[in-house]
């Protein structure tokens, strides 16, 4: 039953994101994390969070599927936000008792940071919303084309990455058989202690590593039978081409950098 | 007497969600001891959902499942012991062997059941004599073993936990008809010498029609019927009419039926076949 | 040599035995001459470890023989300068449905062959789209594979060989782990593309329904050919067809045991026989 899984968590659509050039947007996505680091202030990282809403808006990819993204981090975010109130000392007092000092300046890095880093998680999900898992690893080989020296290993890596893409739900789906069948003759794989049940899923993991090893080697079979010899004289059936509408993002995120760099310097430090 | 029993058994996956799917509808039926039951149905019919039912693998939306009379749901020891009572052997089983020596393999279950040694001893040898494997075969790696012998090895692991019900799922998908012969045949002793009950999940027809008691059909998340072979097989039409397959000696007699020769319609072997057409013969029957 | 034939054996022997010392060695296929012609539709059945699977791998370079010669539209298979041509002319599709599938979208998953093969965009993408429609996969173009039944799997598999345009295409028991629905869907495309597309099929199998829709069928056993017919040359021979772990059509059996006609092969032929014989 597991029919329903999806790989990574792409979010089908036809917006003008989605149908921008996969390289453009892992440049664009690579431009955008590294701008967020430069943001010295509320100002510059508010021009930051607005392109971010504008890109959201536009991916048509709705925000509640947007906001499930950050929950995996909300530890993080916790604890970025708890290290930052408690060691911060700039600014103003607000509370202070024994050891506690709580001031204006921590409360502020706080939220600073809380909102780099979901600016940070959005905007990479949003590349991963609106990206095919193979759309990925395809323009990441062939951003990386251009190093003539290492193609045939991106080459490689990106075939890897495929087919591993390929076989992580056939994986779930069978580990889910085998400790089913296991369980079925009995195997406790439930109660117990980690050590207990680290131990009990031997009968699981084992029959899932013979499988693996002879999927493997079938799949190997097959490809060499559908002519498969690495990255030589290949041709890709889909070709990327950059479009207008590669440029005017290309140019919005150089617009959005510029106010970056400019609110950072016109607001020294108001943090 | 009952063995196995399902009261308004319902199943349904992926509750609250827009994917939710009733797999199994409300399904009651009820197992008599030392039956032989093939299930039919095919994929996404609600089959495999209801084996695992059987043995507690699924846990019922609604209802109840006894095995021996008792709610295999109303206690932790109630379902282990259903566990036990209800050996399930899944489809491909082979590619469930991990053990270092098909010894140890088949001794896993029994194992589990916290049996002694020399039990465990006892009913691996049984279990593997149940299954033609032999001595040698035993100290083997199962991993060094032909398909056909990996099979019998994974069917002996469930049959040495000695279940009052033994269940298998698809025992012979993907084996030639040589290998497929040998599976039945074994089945077939196993449920005579030791007058256990068997259920074989199957979407072969012509395989399990000689070797069943009784037949049920699962349709829709139904049971479309629960009878004896012959009276399954007087509803073939029904039965192709929902897209199952039936034995082609069946189809060749209704079609002889329906072109006004005045046969039986619960044929379901070549053996039936030959003796009702000679019977038609000796009558001197003519169109 | 005749240009009609795709593939030929010539005297082939393999053996998967690495060291023998002089012993003879165990052949998995023990000297096989054949030919497959354009066109033709073969069924080879035996029962596991015939020899059935190796002579499949045989027939494009995956196995290379040990004595005796492959040829593939006349390139010889032990020629390794020329294993592409080799494959590109004969297609293969295995078993398990999940093991073949390579990409994560079913049409890029169809177009790795041509790709492989070095071939111009525009063109995969036209050869995609067809061999798609010729496997009536089209709808299903940007699915994911691991969400598609054992049938459709297999189909798009098929779809991914004859995007390839292979003059032959070799089916290594294809619908051994389908549903009965699978290996009807399996069958009708094979069948549609053997009789629309003219391409050769070399269909290997243990199922003797299957084996009964092809043209001609050929029977392995202990790595030789134990028969070459058409499926009812092949069929009348019930007793020596058991002997060696197959079964034959019960329609047929039926009518033979009957000592009806010689000429059954589907259910509704026997149902004539009989017919025929009470009036």
């Amino acid at each position: 039953m597991m029919h329903d899984i999806t790989i990574g968590q792409f979010f089908p659509g036809n917006s003008i994101i989605h149908r921008m050039d996969p390289r453009m947007k892992l440049i664009l996505t690579f431009i955008y994390i590294i701008v967020i680091f430069v943001c010295k202030n509320f100002w510059s990282l508010g021009v930051m969070v607005l392109a971010l809403i504008i890109m959201v808006l536009l991916s048509k990819v709705p925000v509640k599927v947007i906001l499930k993204s950050i929950k995996p981090i909300a530890i993080i975010i916790t604890f970025t936000a708890i290290l930052n109130i408690f060691y911060v000392s700039d600014g103003d007092p607000l509370f202070d008792w024994r050891f506690i000092h709580i001031t204006t300046g921590g409360i502020y890095t706080a939220i600073f940071m809380i909102i780099r880093i979901i600016a940070l998680v959005v905007a990479s999900s949003l590349l991963t919303y609106t990206t095919s898992p193979t759309l990925i690893t395809d323009g990441i080989e062939r951003l990386l084309s251009p190093l003539k020296f290492m193609k045939n290993s991106v080459h490689t890596i990106a075939m890897m990455m495929t087919i591993a893409l390929r076989f992580i739900p056939t994986l779930v789906d069978e580990f889910e058989k085998i400790t089913n069948a296991q369980k079925a003759r009995g195997a406790d794989l439930e109660t117990g202690t980690l050590v207990e049940r680290a131990k009990a899923l031997v009968p699981v993991l084992v029959p899932l590593f013979i499988t693996s090893f002879r999927r493997a080697y079938e799949l190997a079979f097959a490809m060499e039978c559908r002519c498969y010899h690495g990255a030589e004289g290949r041709t890709r059936m889909k070709i990327m081409k950059y479009s207008k509408l590669d440029a005017f993002a290309l140019l919005f995120i150089c617009v959005v950098t510029g106010g970056v760099v400019a609110l950072n310097i016109l607001f020294v430090h108001i943090i | 007497m009952s063995i196995l029993r399902t009261d308004n058994l319902t199943h349904k996956y992926s509750v609250g969600t827009p994917f939710e799917v009733t797999a199994l509808d409300s399904v009651s039926l009820d197992i008599e001891e030392g039956e032989l039951v093939a299930v039919i149905g095919h994929t996404g019919s609600g089959k495999s959902t209801l084996i695992q039912h059987f043995n507690g693998l699924l846990k019922p939306s609604e209802g109840k499942v006894y095995v021996d009379g008792k709610d295999i749901w109303e206690s932790k020891q109630s379902l282990r012991e259903a566990r036990f009572k209800v050996g399930l052997c899944f489809q491909y089983p082979e590619y469930q062997l991990f053990e270092e020596t098909v010894y140890k393999d088949i001794a896993f279950g029994p194992r589990n059941m916290g049996l002694s040694d020399d039990e465990i001893d006892a009913r691996v040898r049984r279990a593997a004599e149940f299954t033609g494997v032999t001595d040698e075969m035993l100290e083997k790696s199962p991993f060094d073993l032909s398909g056909g012998e990996k099979r019998r090895v994974a069917i002996a692991g469930v049959m040495a936990m000695e279940p009052k019900i033994l269940i298998l799922d698809e025992p012979t998908s993907g084996l030639d008809p040589k290998g497929r012969d040998t599976i039945l045949e074994l089945i077939r002793d196993y449920r005579e010498r030791t007058g256990s009950t068997v259920m074989i999940v199957s979407h072969s027809m012509e395989d399990v029609a000689d070797i069943a008691t009784k037949v049920l059909v699962v349709n829709s998340s139904k049971i479309m019927s629960y009878d004896t072979v012959p009276n399954t097989y007087k509803r073939a039409a029904e039965l192709l009419e929902v897209g199952l397959d039936v034995p082609s000696v069946t189809k060749i007699f209704m079609e002889l039926h329906d072109r006004g020769l005045p046969v039986r319609t619960d044929i379901y072997t070549v053996e039936q076949g030959i003796e009702e057409i000679n019977k038609l013969r000796l009558e001197g029957v003519n169109l | 040599m005749d240009t009609e034939v795709i593939l030929q054996f010539k005297d082939v022997y393999f053996t998967y035995d690495e060291e023998t010392q002089g012993e003879e060695p165990h052949w998995a296929v023990n000297g096989v001459s054949l030919e497959i012609k354009k066109g033709d539709f073969v069924a080879v059945l035996g029962h596991n470890g015939s020899g059935k699977s190796t002579l499949a791998k045989l027939s494009n370079a995956i196995l290379i023989p040990d004595k005796g010669q492959v040829l593939v539209e006349g390139i010889d298979t032990s020629d390794e300068e020329r294993t592409m041509d080799v494959r590109s002319h004969v297609g293969m599709v295995f078993q398990n449905p999940d093991n073949q599938i390579v990409a994560t979208i079913v049409e890029e998953d169809v177009a790795f062959g041509p790709e492989n093969l070095g071939i111009e965009p525009a063109e995969i993408r036209r050869r995609v789209d067809d061999a798609l429609k010729a496997v009536d996969m089209y709808d299903y173009r940007d699915k994911e594979p691991h969400k598609l039944s054992g049938g459709q799997k297999q189909r798009v598999a098929i779809a991914g060989i004859i995007a390839m345009q292979p003059d032959c295409i070799v089916l290594d028991e294809s619908t051994a782990m389908l549903d009965p629905k699978g290996r009807r869907e399996v069958m009708d495309t094979i069948r549609r593309l053997h009789d629309d597309l003219g391409m050769a099929v070399v269909y290997i199998t243990h199922y003797m329904d299957e084996a009964a829709l092809a043209d001609r069928v050929i029977v392995m056993e202990k790595g030789d050919i134990l028969f070459d017919g058409t499926p009812l040359e092949v069929f009348q021979n019930v007793e020596k067809l058991r002997s060696v772990g197959l079964d034959v059509p019960q329609s047929t059996e039926l009518a033979l045991e009957l000592g009806l006609s010689d000429k059954v092969l589907t259910p509704s032929e026997c149902a004539d026989a009989i017919i025929r014989s009470f009036k």
